[in-house]
């Protein structure tokens, strides 16, 4: 045991109790040393040589003066000003010869026990309240990597020191209610491992907490990159309770941090060509790591976020264990989804999956790879095991107590309608139709995705369905639809509302989950990503909604819009694509003809739904079209890329800018099916208000005259001429009255969004009996009837 | 295209603990912009696509799988702010009752076709240098 005066101590020689001497960092390390992990070798500089620094200098008091100024102080100008004097003074005082002296001295051992007489170090602070499970923050105190000779060292020990006052740091401690004066600083020095690779495990899966999983992640060369997020690792998860690799995603590694001989310090260089795409640990170093820090997280008794390096030396590799810390993220959660039973824990884990919608259920499983044996041998709560559900399951998946499926993750089938129906339910469970047994009795933890052997007491409670749909839904002559932005939830927006089909199906937030500019796309060739990624947003709606009508709006990204995705930036901005309103810009029907080659994938994709996955309920629409020339060239490419108009498939424009109010007759001639109102850009253009300018908001208003006066226009030629009518902006959902008077005009239809679309069939049900009692009134009236809504007594 | 929302979010959330963007998607420039702008801030990102959260990168900020639709409650406690970018309108009414359900702000960007979609009685126009930049909930003037 060190003796609490000392200036330096061995690693080897501390143990967790020495936290108030060698801080946390350098406390766990020498605990992980005593237990027989190879951490390597090196020495603490205590924070008793940083108390006795700051009192022979005498600067502590210095310190203390300047932070007192800042303290409570929410001005972050303070803190950095606070930090950046107090740094200053911190790393220009000489260090007093005895405490040099002695941290000197033990570098010098340290090259002996290395057998390298300049070894080179990594110097890392190691505050005493750093590290404890409810202080832990990432990155919060400094690293010197590759310090190499007695004066480099010491000059590094005080920047350590130093990072003591980062602006950070000082906030952080007040936040913890820290006092700053009771935090020492001790800096930990180690023998640099020449990494081969380095990296991160968790004990627990980071983005989800759940603790059957050990996730590590590594790169070439030094860890510096990876902590820094300079560069994407390979990924790698394990089983914890089968210690069996389940899961590898190697990345092209473009840069690795090496150390720099010359400089003493790191340096990023670029990876060998030949090294880039190889995986930066072999399988057994992978286990070797997972079964390390497994043995880490049971020595501490919780989760713990370990760095290591893997060195490779001529008796092949070795890992070392460079520092570890409790992970405090999801430990402070206690996992995914609030507690986990103790009782559990000890129980045999058969499957791990992905929770998709938490609950805890125990009962028989029913291995079941088709709907036909789920017919025969599904019962009331029963544990539904199967590969992946589809609509045609919904029946059982009803009577289910919980559902697991070896494919699929959060957004699929199983995950969306467990979640509706308040199941619980696990999907990606891989081999549970071969690991679980027919009629067995199981305890599916669906809080953290485990599937355990035997029954577990206690069962949440079912949850009910959070929405209650009205009981009867009227019928109404002007059909209501629905407008979809995300494909993902199209079923349930269909179970839900009874929409009579998709009013608007926006093509935007498809883009988004490409998540590339489209001309980004088309020259790194990857234009059948796009038609792929859009036929299956696509198919998703069409599906649930066949055979009633699927309206696709083609992309109508205002230009500015495109910016937020990659590639934004040199095809809009430098393209000159940008205008000072973008509203107002390169968008619409316009771009699909000067753009043709992306609005042909658009049609492709299109195409594919209609002809491969035989959805021939899919309809087109052109957005913001401006003039005939226009309409008639993107029709053109419509039709050579195989989509004509004909019985089966329709094509809409959207009425948005006055042009085509005034022109309407010319578009019917021109061969339209239909046309659906863009409110917002109709009102914006005819009152000429840039719906940007918060000045001039309180004009706008769809239910101006001049607004009105142009739908019923549009709405009187349509009808005339056969061609069909709707609206898709937000005026109905809005105003009662916009309704009436769509539905007064003549409207055939009109899309709201989900929320609305019972709330409006209710109201234009009511409005259509209306008119049906007006309409009679007025015949009664004509027959000459004129007595006939009288009261029929006697008078 | 976010940078003044970054600012924005810099000059009124400068003693935040925590800040979450919901539904991040490809992009976490923004996020880490915000992290950068306020060091002290815990800025947490999540989406519902697991594959999407995995891809990001170990940096500054932690990407965490949630669906907002139905949120693990926990995550969000404590935030002083969540925001979403481009959200579909689809998720809004979810990102509307988590916000007061944790008692946070909300700042929702739309896309330019889905911004009249949210009620004005509630929402509040989020107005830098005389243009409407986003939609506020809950936000204290």
């Amino acid at each position: 045991m060190p003796r609490p005066d000392a200036i330096v101590v061995r690693l080897e020689d501390v143990r967790k109790d020495d936290i108030q001497l060698v801080g946390g960092k350098c406390a766990n390390l020498g605990e992980l040393m005593a237990k027989g992990v190879h951490v390597p070798p090196g020495f603490a500089v205590t924070a008793e040589a940083f108390r006795q620094f700051l009192e022979e200098t005498k600067i502590g008091e210095i310190i203390h003066k300047t932070l007192g100024n800042s303290n409570g102080s929410k001005d972050p100008k303070q803190y950095e000003e606070a930090s950046e004097e107090i740094r200053k003074i911190l790393e220009s005082a000489p260090m007093p010869p005895d405490i040099a002296g002695k941290v000197r001295s033990a570098y010098r051992e340290l090259c002996e026990k290395t057998g390298d007489k300049n070894v080179t170090v990594a110097v890392r602070s190691s505050a005493t309240s750093e590290d404890l499970p409810d202080a832990s923050f990432a990155g919060q105190q400094d690293t010197y990597l590759n310090v190499r000779g007695e004066d480099q060292l010491v000059h590094y020990v005080q920047k350590c020191w130093g990072s003591l006052y980062t602006p950070r740091a000082i906030f952080y401690r007040e936040e913890k209610g820290f006092p700053h004066e009771k935090v020492l600083i001790s800096v930990g020095v180690q023998k640099m491992v020449h990494s081969k690779s380095s990296g991160v495990a968790f004990t627990l899966d980071p983005i989800n907490g759940d603790p059957s999983k050990i996730v590590i992640e590594s790169t070439w060369g030094l860890g510096e990159a990876l902590v820094a997020g300079i560069v994407r690792p390979d990924r790698f998860i394990v089983d914890k309770g089968t210690m069996q690799l389940i899961h590898k995603e190697i990345v092209p590694k473009m840069v690795e941090h090496l150390p720099n001989d010359k400089t003493g310090l790191t340096m990023q260089s670029e990876v060998p060509a030949e090294r880039r795409n190889v995986s930066s640990l072999t399988d057994e170093e992978v286990i070797e790591i997972a079964k390390t820090a497994v043995g880490i997280e049971d020595h501490y008794q919780t989760a713990q976020d370990i760095e290591f390096a893997v060195e490779h030396g001529s008796t092949g590799s070795s890992l070392y264990v460079v520092q570890t810390r409790p992970e405090t993220f999801w430990s402070k959660m206690k996992g995914p989804a609030g507690e986990t039973d103790s009782h559990i824990v000890h129980r045999v884990a058969v499957v791990h999956g992905l929770a998709a919608s938490p609950g805890l259920h125990a009962g028989k499983a029913k291995i079941v790879p088709t709907t036909a044996e789920a017919g025969r041998l599904m019962k009331n709560k029963d544990i539904l095991v199967t590969r992946m559900t589809n609509p045609d399951w919904v029946p059982y998946m009803k009577i289910a107590g919980a559902i697991v499926t070896e494919d699929g993750g959060t957004t699929c089938h199983a995950a969306i309608v467990s979640r509706e129906m308040g199941i619980p339910c696990i999907v990606g469970a891989r081999n549970a139709t071969k690991l679980m047994q027919m009629g067995q009795e199981y305890t599916v933890d669906a809080k953290s995705g485990v599937v355990y052997n035997g029954l577990v007491e206690e069962v949440l409670k079912a949850t009910q369905p959070q929405h209650e749909i009205p009981t009867v839904i009227p019928i109404t002559a002007t059909k209501i639809y629905v407008n979809i932005s995300l494909p993902e939830l199209a079923e349930k927006v269909e179970r839900e509302t009874h929409a009579d089909g998709v009013g608007l199906l926006r093509a935007e937030h498809m883009m988004l989950s490409v998540g590339k500019h489209p001309r980004l796309l088309i020259e790194e060739g990857g234009s059948e990503k796009m038609v792929d990624a859009f036929a299956e947003g696509v198919r998703k709606v069409a599906t649930p909604f066949a055979p009633r009508p699927v309206v696709y709006r083609c992309l109508d990204f205002k230009p500015d819009e495109f910016l937020g995705l990659p590639g934004g930036e040199k095809y809009e901005h430098e393209a000159g694509h940008v205008g000072p309103n973008p509203l107002l810009g390169y968008r619409g029907c316009f771009r699909y003809v000067k753009e043709p080659d992306i609005f042909r994938l658009e049609c492709q994709a299109i195409k594919k739904v209609r002809e491969e996955y035989k959805l021939t309920n899919v309809h087109v629409m052109l957005p913001f079209v401006r003039t005939l020339e226009d309409f008639r060239n993107a029709r053109k490419i419509l039709e050579e890329e195989g989509l004509k108009r004909g019985p089966d498939f329709k094509l809409w424009i959207m009425v948005e800018v006055p042009a085509t109010v005034l022109l309407i007759d010319k578009f019917v001639d021109e061969g339209i099916d239909g046309i659906s109102f863009g409110t917002n850009d109709l009102t914006m253009l005819i009152l000429g208000i840039d719906r940007d300018d918060a000045s001039i908001q309180e004009i706008y208003d769809e239910r101006n005259l001049a607004v009105l006066r142009a739908m019923s226009h549009v709405i009187r030629v349509c009808s005339e001429k056969g061609v069909t009518t709707s609206i898709c902006g937000q005026a109905p959902s809005n105003y009662p009255e916009v309704v009436e008077f769509l539905v007064r005009e003549g409207a055939v239809s009109m899309s709201v969004n989900p929320d609305k679309v019972i709330e409006t069939k209710l109201l234009v049900a009511a409005i259509e009996q209306k008119l049906i009692l007006e309409g009679m009134r007025k015949t009664r009236q004509s027959n000459g009837e004129q007595g006939a809504m009288q009261p029929r007594w006697p008078k | 295209m976010f940078e003044q929302i970054v600012e924005w979010i810099k000059q009124n959330y400068g003693d935040a603990r925590k800040i979450i963007e919901i539904g991040v998607g490809h992009r976490i420039d923004v996020a880490e912009q915000i992290s950068k702008a306020l060091p002290r801030t815990e800025v947490l990102v999540t989406d519902t696509n697991e594959s999407l959260v995995r891809s990001r990168e170990i940096g500054r900020v932690r990407a965490v799988t949630d669906d907002v639709m139905f949120p693990t409650l926990n995550l969000y406690e404590g935030a002083s702010l969540i925001y979403s970018l481009h959200p579909p309108g689809e998720i809004v009414q979810a990102l509307e009752k988590l916000a007061n359900r944790i008692g946070a702000d909300l700042l929702v960007v739309p896309i330019s076709d889905e911004r009249h979609d949210l009620p004005q009685e509630r929402w509040r126009e989020l107005v830098v240098r005389g243009r409407i930049l986003g939609w506020l909930l809950n936000k204290r003037v």
